[in-house]
């Protein structure tokens, strides 16, 4: 991809793909989702994921599943409002330069 | 490299962050394997580099949140990240050449730092004289305008002064009086005319002289950018 995502945005990213899962979701459907959107090497998420995990934007809880334990994380209260907030962001700033792209307001 | 050396090799680089964070990390990328399954094992580990750079990118994040809580700006480390995230994309891409990452991206900043090094002495001064000359033109036209609006205002001065005088004179010399009160009067209105006009003048000159230094400035700039 020519632009580069910000952490802002990776946030954003990771927040409305597991807030699209109402169950939880792991680890690696969490990467191989954002994948769809951007392109995100393995290894990029790991710490996103533990620090929205430690800013309480995300919960995380063990079930089993298919003999071993699987980790799932989950958007909690906190992290609804923040993406709430990444989504209206993103509205402005999409509209903008869109506006810009096509109708050229400057000048 | 199979996944139990990556793991090991990733457990001892971790050795220096809290005991939690090595726990958590590591069940991370163990569940990740799993999940994946045997099939991706070899692909996975081609695409998370070496152990050293999932553990820089553990530590990074680590490090990242002090004093940040929900809101992460553009910093240095967020540019680190994804320095660190297109070397696969790289790898990935020029499989060929054995997968060395950093070779390009370390030729090409010691290439601009060649083309610094050797353009700066001339490109430097020429740039300076450019900017100067720019300058001076700049203030010697403001000058212009300036000097415009001076000698208009000293014209309404000069009438209002030679008013005065008249007023005195009319005392004594009645006819000489009323002509240099007049005199007067009209030198008060031609300056405050041309006070006027000069004003208008500025007005529309200098913000155009102001917008298209800017705009001269700016353009290398945009232009260095399109081809980057």
């Amino acid at each position: 991809m020519v632009f580069n995502t910000g952490a802002a945005l990776l946030d954003a990213i990771v927040l409305a793909v597991v807030s699209g899962e109402k169950n939880g979701t792991y680890g690696y459907k969490i990467t191989q989702d954002v994948r769809r959107a951007i392109e995100v090497s393995e290894s990029t998420l790991y710490p996103v994921l533990r620090r929205l995990q430690k800013d309480e934007c995300l919960e995380v809880y063990d079930m089993q599943y298919d003999g071993r334990n699987r980790r799932y994380y989950r958007i909690t209260p906190r992290g609804e409002a923040q993406l709430n907030l990444y989504r209206s962001e993103w509205k402005k700033y999409a509209e903008k330069i869109s506006a810009l792209f096509e109708g050229g307001v400057l000048s | 490299m199979n996944r139990i050396q990556f793991m090991a090799a990733l457990e001892a680089l971790l050795q220096d962050v809290p005991e939690e964070e090595r726990r958590e990390a590591l069940q991370y990328y163990n569940d990740y394997f799993d999940e994946a399954g045997p099939a991706r094992e070899e692909e996975i580990i081609r695409e998370l580099g070496t152990p050293g750079r999932v553990a820089a990118e553990i530590k990074a994040g680590l490090e990242g949140r002090a004093g940040e809580a929900g809101e992460f700006r553009e910093t240095g480390y967020t540019d680190a990240r994804f320095e660190r995230r297109e070397a696969p994309a790289r790898q990935g891409c020029a499989g060929e050449d054995g997968g060395k990452p950093q070779s390009g991206r370390g030729a090409k900043i010691l290439l601009i730092v060649l083309i610094l090094l050797v353009g700066f002495p001339i490109i430097f001064p020429l740039s300076l004289a450019a900017l100067c000359l720019l300058a001076g033109l700049a203030i010697a036209a403001v000058g212009v305008f300036a000097a415009f609006l001076i000698a208009a205002v000293a014209m309404a001065v000069c009438g209002i002064a030679v008013f005065a005088v008249g007023l005195v004179t009319l005392v004594a010399d009645l006819p000489a009086g009323l002509m240099v009160v007049g005199c007067g009067l009209l030198l008060t209105a031609a300056g405050a005319v041309f006070t006027v006009a000069a004003v208008r003048l500025c007005i529309i000159v200098l913000p155009g002289m102001f917008r298209f230094c800017v705009e001269l400035l700016r353009r290398p700039f945009h232009r260095r950018k399109a081809v980057a």
